[in-house]
């Protein structure tokens, strides 16, 4: 059981979030632009890192807010949590200036 | 007094001890009647009545008897209880005894002392570890299983549900202590002095741990009184709560501990307590101090397994706190110091030491000076070998041991004795620590596995971090917390001398049957064979010989069996390793897991704003989609086909009111309100004019219908959206993900109002006319208001909301209002509907009407691969330039396959109806098995067409219109040929009235 | 081979079982072998199998990070079923099914197939129409499968709760009498001294760490142990699958989530069949040594821990007391998880990868212990031939650019 540090309401215990898949998922288009394989790689493909992993969550039983959170998949530590529309910090592979 | 003295006989000591002899209790076990006293645990009790055989083993049936005095114990397990009350499975010793307490043992018959099943020792040669994956193939295992099961397993389910309750109770603390031994009590001393928020557990019904049966003096007074002084300095401590019957059992991420505290198994069951009887604990610990001890390993030599045989601790806990010994000749065998405690106590309650076998040639530690002194003679350098005792114990033979060479001597000297204590060292509880993900490192100087690494914050101490003795204990505290050390006298003892196994240089020895594992009758040799056939791995050779899988999860035997490994594939135990401990570290009732989550709580079904009407008036409730909502209203003797018949006849002919306040209604407003819908349906949004209405698909990113429903906009800028009754919470936190996440710029405010606002409505003819009796403040003229069309009006001054809209083919109207007024206006309406035929409907009649115009349901007509071209939405979504979610997986090759299953109708032929659910053959095929070329998604009978009606998804629809298809169902096959799916109305002439 | 039988463990027993030969050998990594099969679970020890035994390959070695049979293998509740809506589905299950029908024999190793039945519970009348459909599509596909009245399920389920006023009542059930359990560790075992007697070298504790990939083909694997030329490559890491992949520079569809399972105290038998409820959202099973097997949903976030989550495991306990209330005062005894491979369609991926050479079992859900041996047989298959097997055909990563799925939501809904 997480305890997960809600960037709008501080630490709360795992079972109020939810998991909504990877962070800094850029949804591709027009659609008649995107290849078969592209939207693929959008939709279905996935990093599914053992490690350290950027992923979106949302507060749903709390505030209702959706949040990026960088967590280690193997031991569950909680490495940062941050607002939607910030981006990746450098030291887990974010690049400058990037947004979203 | 000595009435009762002589009644319970000379096992029951003439001392001092924590029961209380003036308060007899009876019991019954095996449906014997007993006697103990206010204070006893159930085993205490049965020592002190000379019962010897308390169970049988699981595989052989051996006679077994109490071995320890803890949560360790795996001999003496009871089904506790008579129905409702009963508990499997319990452990006798950590039954508190009460008045008319009823134990059995299980897995004998008739009974423990006298089972039939004693008969499968003789079988013991061929029941060697793994031996049914060699076994049973032929003929099947589907054969010989009955057999198997009926001889496994141990207490019975109770036959009765349970009559008692549980609560979940959530909790924070800086501190939780594991443990009220002498070390959990420091700690806890130590954390609250300094302020700190604190919560001791602890799993018996006294604070104390070992110091409940140590004879030491602490500070010049008895360890009970130094106990009592620290229990009450803490209770006088606001920020200090002590909770006794309560067991850390769970380690979870971040500091998360469950406990299991039981709240009334020390009393006797009765009905209608208003306590709950087990509270299951949510804790938030910032650290957690595992003081939760060591557990004493048994030594392992032949027929070790006896009655009588038992932990060198556990004889002088009874001894000592209790008052009661199993027997008076008593012979100990060990390879470290603790054990001479026994032995000292032991001799001072005037029990005879027949003898100690000490594996360790020069034993010279304090604790044994004091013995030698006493004239106790020790066999130094000696071991237990074997035993003898039907049922119980009655004599032990020793030899000369060298444990260095591993070498066994030849000649062995026999003694006869009733008891028998073995010590083959302590194991700290490190259990809690590996489930926290911390690292264990094996201790050479204490041969035990030891806290290693730490990965949450936490801490072990005491015996649990491997320090054993008081004055270290108090040393560790002090450096810890910097407590000064208590007045204690000094004790010297010697390392433990490790022997895991005989030597098996004697072959009668060697072929000998030595326990490891009590409670699963696993023995060393099973250990040594799982090492010959190569399940060396330390997980293999436990799922080969199931060492460690039973009740006690291996408490005594986990060890030694690796030890025993280790030597038999020339490994040493860090190399074998060992297995992870999962929780719980003890059993858990089932019940208490799952607290109140039962019942209606499981999964709380919603009630409409009008259910006491709809109660009332006959309604037959059904679960939709985790709404409470009538299926049909049955008048008098009807069955529910004549119930739906009337309701439809009633909408098709007059008018029906409906209780649709399921259905979702979201609220979307803000200047991008438009552009953002936009994005969610799979046709046009924004070029809707204000106050109209339009019917829409929603679809997932991979391009299937996810819900539909009617969308109005109530101004440039405001929509009220509605969607399925199941799918509103669901399709709500869609439009809030993708805001938030992929649309974070768009000004645009979402507002589930599902169950703030209800929905009344009025389908068929006379609808209008109904509505124009009552005090509504809306022109409800054909010219004035269009189907498609709403109004913001009022009822009798209430304000509300008026949609013309139909899901049945009727004239039709849903007023929307606040939850706190639907059901005056309900009320109101029926009223006023009495003249014009009013019918409230149901469920079932709406499902009917609606698929006799072929709309469809959400779920049941489509499914999680349905996509817009199937239902008829192909031309839109195709032509919609927006890249709404879903849109590109509309391009994919499979969704632009021409033969995909779409939305068709079905005319049964000849007068039967069509199952939903029913497989459409592929054509050429007359029954199954066949290849399927769809399925018939709806089906009923229809009053107004005089005939079923069906709908089904079938694979290249368009093009098969007018064919017969053969239609498989379980009942049987049918006939139908495909049509368009309308049925009623197809030119939807009926609305316009 | 030494035989396994009930003469040999008679005179096994004569001599204190001193005789009995280990179940297979500890070889050393050779530099190159004709094939290497990654993964030493189920599906890994069965392709290993039936490369060697259906396809004449001499020269394999299957390599295993930890010990045979330790992921998901030896996590899973056993349950084996082929109760599918889709006939690509049903064809490939029932196979498995068929092939578990004569492992034991096949494999002169007791696997402990009881096929007393899997039982799916249904509710409502939603839950009688929707699996009205599952029912008559397994009769298409040819899969055995019975409809039962609520006083049938009462009969196969003793204890279970058939209050009217339950919050989920028993409309009825939907039983397939070929469905049960078999023994997962047996399986593996079994799998594994089968191969190892072909000889196929078995190396445990033996993790792969990078792969030798020329022109896009598969030319070598490295490991912990060594370097080892190969061009035929099969992957079967339930869990860590996109771990290989990763190494060999290609992602998958797959998300590894932790499934919890637990098991009561041992009790004297209640019923037989494998118990299940997708809307309640939990499934029940006793073992033949008494323990009440249970399990519920996933944790639903990528997780390589190995531990559950303890409200996730709390629920499905809750679950299971609403079919059964009279468990309530039963304890639990041991909780655990295992690493699966969660895929969109619920249905796995098997066959060809982007690299040439690699081959892959992947995909499998809450679900792949039902389909061991057919995993194997179809991945043995392929990576022999190049060829996907008739089975798999459909089963590639290929549906995920083109939009053929097939899902099998409704049939795998709750996880087992």
């Amino acid at each position: 059981m997480m305890n997960i540090n809600c960037p709008y309401c501080g630490l709360r215990s795992e079972a109020e979030y939810k998991f909504g898949g990877p962070a800094h998922l850029a949804r591709p288009g027009p659609a008649n632009e995107v290849s078969d394989e592209q939207w693929a790689n959008y939709l279905f493909m996935l990093d599914n890192k053992k490690g350290v992993s950027a992923e979106r969550w949302c507060h749903s039983h709390g505030c209702g807010q959706w949040f990026n959170m960088v967590r280690n998949t193997i031991t569950h530590e909680i490495l940062q949590t941050y607002k939607i529309t910030e981006s990746l910090d450098k030291k887990f592979g974010g690049q400058d200036g990037a947004k979203n | 007094m000595a009435r009762k003295i002589k009644h319970v006989f000379n096992r029951r000591l003439d001392i001092a001890s924590q029961v209380n002899l003036e308060k007899p209790i009876d019991f019954y076990f095996d449906g014997k009647k007993y006697s103990g006293f206010e204070g006893d645990s159930l085993a205490s009790a049965l020592i002190a009545n000379g019962v010897n055989i308390v169970g049988r083993s699981f595989k052989y049936h051996r006679p077994r008897g109490i071995m320890s005095a803890g949560a360790e114990e795996a001999n003496a397990i009871v089904q506790l209880g008579k129905e409702p009350h009963v508990q499997p499975n319990m452990l006798a010793t950590n039954v508190e005894l009460y008045h008319g307490l009823v134990a059995k043992s299980v897995n004998a018959w008739p009974n423990a002392a006298f089972d039939i099943f004693a008969i499968l020792n003789l079988a013991k040669p061929f029941f060697v570890a793994g031996f049914y994956y060699k076994v049973f193939k032929w003929p099947s295992w589907k054969f010989w299983s009955p057999l198997v099961r009926r001889l496994a397993g141990l207490g019975t389910v109770p036959k009765q549900p349970d009559p008692d309750d549980y609560d979940y109770h959530h909790a924070h603390t800086d501190i939780l202590i594991v443990g009220a031994g002498i070390a959990g009590l420091m700690a806890a001393l130590a954390h609250g002095k300094a302020g700190k928020k604190v919560l001791v557990v602890e799993q018996q019904n006294q604070l104390g741990g070992a110091l409940l049966f140590e004879k030491i003096k602490i500070d010049g007074i008895s360890a009970l009184a130094k106990i009592a002084e620290i229990e009450a300095e803490l209770t006088a401590m606001d920020n200090v709560t002590i909770v006794k019957r309560a067991t850390a059992i769970g380690y979870y991420d971040d500091n998360f501990i469950t406990i299991s505290e039981r709240l009334r198994h020390h009393i006797a069951p009765q009905l209608n307590s208003s306590k709950p009887r087990e509270r299951f604990w949510h804790l938030r610990a910032k650290q957690v101090i595992i003081a939760t001890g060591a557990i004493e390993r048994p030594l392992v030599f032949a027929n070790n397994d006896r009655p009588n045989i038992m932990l060198a601790n556990a004889v002088r806990h009874y001894a000592n706190r209790f008052g009661v010994v199993a027997a008076k000749r008593i012979f100990l065998a060990t390879n470290n110091d603790d054990a001479y405690r026994s032995a000292l106590d032991l001799h001072a309650l005037g029990l005879h030491i027949v003898g100690i076998a000490d594996v360790r040639t020069n034993p010279q530690g304090d604790l044994v000076a004091a013995v030698r002194k006493l004239g106790i003679t020790i066999y130094a350098g000696h071991a237990i070998v074997d035993t003898s005792g039907a049922r119980a114990v009655n004599s032990v033979s020793i030899a000369a041991i060298n444990v260095a060479d591993n070498h066994l001597d030849e000649r062995q000297r026999r003694f006869n004795c009733n008891l028998v204590a073995t010590s083959g060292g302590w194991s700290p509880v490190v259990h809690l620590h590996s489930q926290s993900g911390g690292k264990l490192r094996f201790d050479d100087g204490i041969q035990a596995f030891v806290p290693h690494k730490y990965v949450q914050n936490n801490l072990c101490i005491g015996a649990a971090n491997g320090v054993f003795e008081l004055g270290d204990i108090f040393a560790e505290a002090q450096q810890n917390y910097g407590i000064m050390p208590p007045k204690i006298n000094p004790v010297l003892t010697e390392p433990i001398l490790a022997l895991w196994d005989l030597p098996p240089n004697i072959k009668k020895i060697r072929t000998s049957k030595r326990w490891v594992d009590l409670l699963h009758d696993v023995t060393a040799t099973d250990v040594i064979l799982a090492a010959r056939e190569n399940y060396v791995s330390v997980e293999h050779f436990k799922r080969y010989t199931t060492t460690g899988m039973a009740l006690d999860q291996g408490k005594t035997s986990n060890v030694n069996a690796l030890a025993i490994l280790g030597r038999a594939t020339g490994r040493d135990i860090p190399e074998v390793g060992t297995t992870k401990f999962r929780p719980p570290y003890s059993p858990v009732t089932l019940g208490a897991m799952a607290g109140r989550d039962n019942g209606i709580l499981f999964s709380p079904l919603r009630d409409l704003p009008m259910h006491n009407w709809h109660a009332d008036n006959g309604a037959e409730f059904e679960d939709y989609g985790g709404w409470n909502r009538p299926a049909y209203y049955a008048k008098s003797k009807e069955t529910e086909r004549q119930a739906v018949d009337r309701e439809i006849n009633a909408v098709r002919q007059h008018v029906g009111i409906l209780d649709y306040s399921p259905l979702g209604k979201i609220m979307v407003q803000g200047p991008d309100a438009a552009g953002f819908l936009d994005y969610f349906y799979c046709n046009n949004v924004s070029n809707l004019k204000p106050m109209r209405a339009r019917y829409g698909l929603m679809l997932n990113e991979d391009g299937n219908v996810i819900d539909d429903g009617v969308f109005v906009r109530l101004a440039a800028d405001k929509y009220m959206v509605t969607t399925t009754s199941g799918g509103a919470v669901r399709f709500a936190a869609t439009l809030e993900e993708w805001r938030q996440c992929e649309w974070p710029d768009m000004n645009v405010v979402i507002t589930n109002i599902t169950t703030g606002w209800a929905c009344i409505s009025l389908q068929g003819p006379k609808a209008r006319k109904l509505l124009q009796k009552i005090d509504l403040s809306v022109d409800l003229a054909a010219a004035e208001f269009g189907h498609m069309e709403m109004r913001i009006g009022s009822i009798n001054g209430v304000e509300i909301k008026i949609m013309r809209t139909s899901f049945t083919g009727e004239l039709g109207f849903e007023i929307y209002m606040p939850r706190s007024y639907a059901n005056a206006i309900w009320q109101m309406l029926v009223k006023a509907g009495q003249e014009f035929g009013l019918e409230p409907f149901g469920l079932e009649a709406l499902m009917a009407m609606r698929t006799e115009k072929g709309f469809i349901h959400i779920g049941v007509d489509t499914d999680s691969t349905t996509i817009p071209g199937d239902v008829g939405f192909g031309v839109p979504a195709a032509k919609k330039k927006v890249n709404y979610i879903g849109k590109r997986s509309l391009l994919r090759p499979e969704s632009v396959r021409k033969d995909r299953e779409i939305l068709v109708g079905l005319k049964v032929v000849g007068a039967a109806s069509l199952t939903p659910g029913g497989i459409i053959l592929a054509s050429g095929y007359d029954n199954a098995p066949a290849p399927m070329d769809g399925r018939v998604t709806s089906s009923y009978n229809s009053p107004t067409m005089g005939h079923a009606v069906a709908l089904g998804m079938l694979k290249d629809g368009h093009n098969r219109m007018g064919e017969i298809v053969k239609i498989y169902d379980l009942a049987g096959m049918s006939q139908a040929e495909v049509v368009k799916p309308c049925f009623f109305d197809p030119q939807g002439e009926r609305l316009n009235v | 081979m030494q035989k396994y039988s009930v003469l040999s463990l008679a005179r096994n027993a004569l001599t204190h079982h001193d005789g009995w030969e280990k179940a297979w050998r500890n070889p050393d990594l050779k530099p190159s072998y004709d094939a290497v099969v990654i993964g030493g679970g189920g599906h890994g020890l069965a392709t290993a199998y039936y490369l060697a035994k259906q396809h004449g390959y001499k020269n394999i070695a299957l390599i295993e990070a930890g010990w045979l049979g330790g992921g998901n293998t030896g996590r899973n509740t056993t349950i084996v079923r082929s109760n599918y809506l889709y006939p690509q589905s049903a064809d490939f299950y029932d196979f498995s099914l068929k092939l578990f029908e004569n492992l034991s024999q096949e494999l002169n190793f007791n696997v402990m197939l009881r096929q007393a039945g899997l039982l799916t519970l249904l509710h409502s009348r939603h839950d009688l129409e929707v699996m009205r459909r599952n029912l008559n599509a397994m009769h298409m596909n040819g899969i055995d499968a019975e409809w039962l009245s609520p006083q049938q399920v009462a009969k196969m389920a003793p204890g279970i709760n058939m209050s009217k006023t339950a919050r989920y009542p028993i409309a009825g059930g939907i039983l397939q009498k070929r469905g049960g359990v078999a023994r997962h560790d047996g399986v593996a075992w079994g799998f594994a001294r089968a191969a190892d007697a072909l000889g196929v070298d078995i190396v445990q504790m033996c993790s792969v760490t990078g792969f030798d990939i020329k022109k896009g083909e598969v030319v070598g694997v490295q490991t912990s142990k060594g370097q080892i030329k190969t061009n035929k490559v099969a992957i079967a890491v339930a869990g860590h699958s996109s771990v290989l992949a990763e190494m060999a520079g290609f992602r998958l569809p797959v998300s590894s989530m932790a499934l919890q399972a637990c098991v009561s105290e041992p009790l004297k038998p209640l019923f037989d069949a494998a118990i299940m409820s997708g809307t309640i959202g939990a499934y029940i099973s006793q073992s033949d040594k008494g323990e009440m097997v249970m399990g519920g949903a996933l944790d639903a976030y990528p997780s390589y821990a190995q531990r559950g989550n303890i409200n996730n495991i709390e629920h499905a306990i809750a679950g299971v007391l609403e079919m059964f209330p009279n468990l309530s005062r039963v304890k639990l005894m041991r909780q655990w998880a295992g690493i699966v491979d969660i895929v969109h369609d619920s249905t796995p991926i098997i066959g060809h990868t982007p690299i040439k050479g690699m081959y892959i079992n992947c995909g499998f859900g809450t679900g792949g212990f039902k389909a061991t041996p057919a995993g194997g047989w179809t991945l043995a298959h392929t990576l022999a031939t190049d060829q996907p097997h008739k089975l798999i055909q459909d089963f590639t990563l290929k549906r995920f650019e083109t939009g053929a799925f097939i899902d099998e939501m409704g049939a795998a809904g709750i996880s087992h």
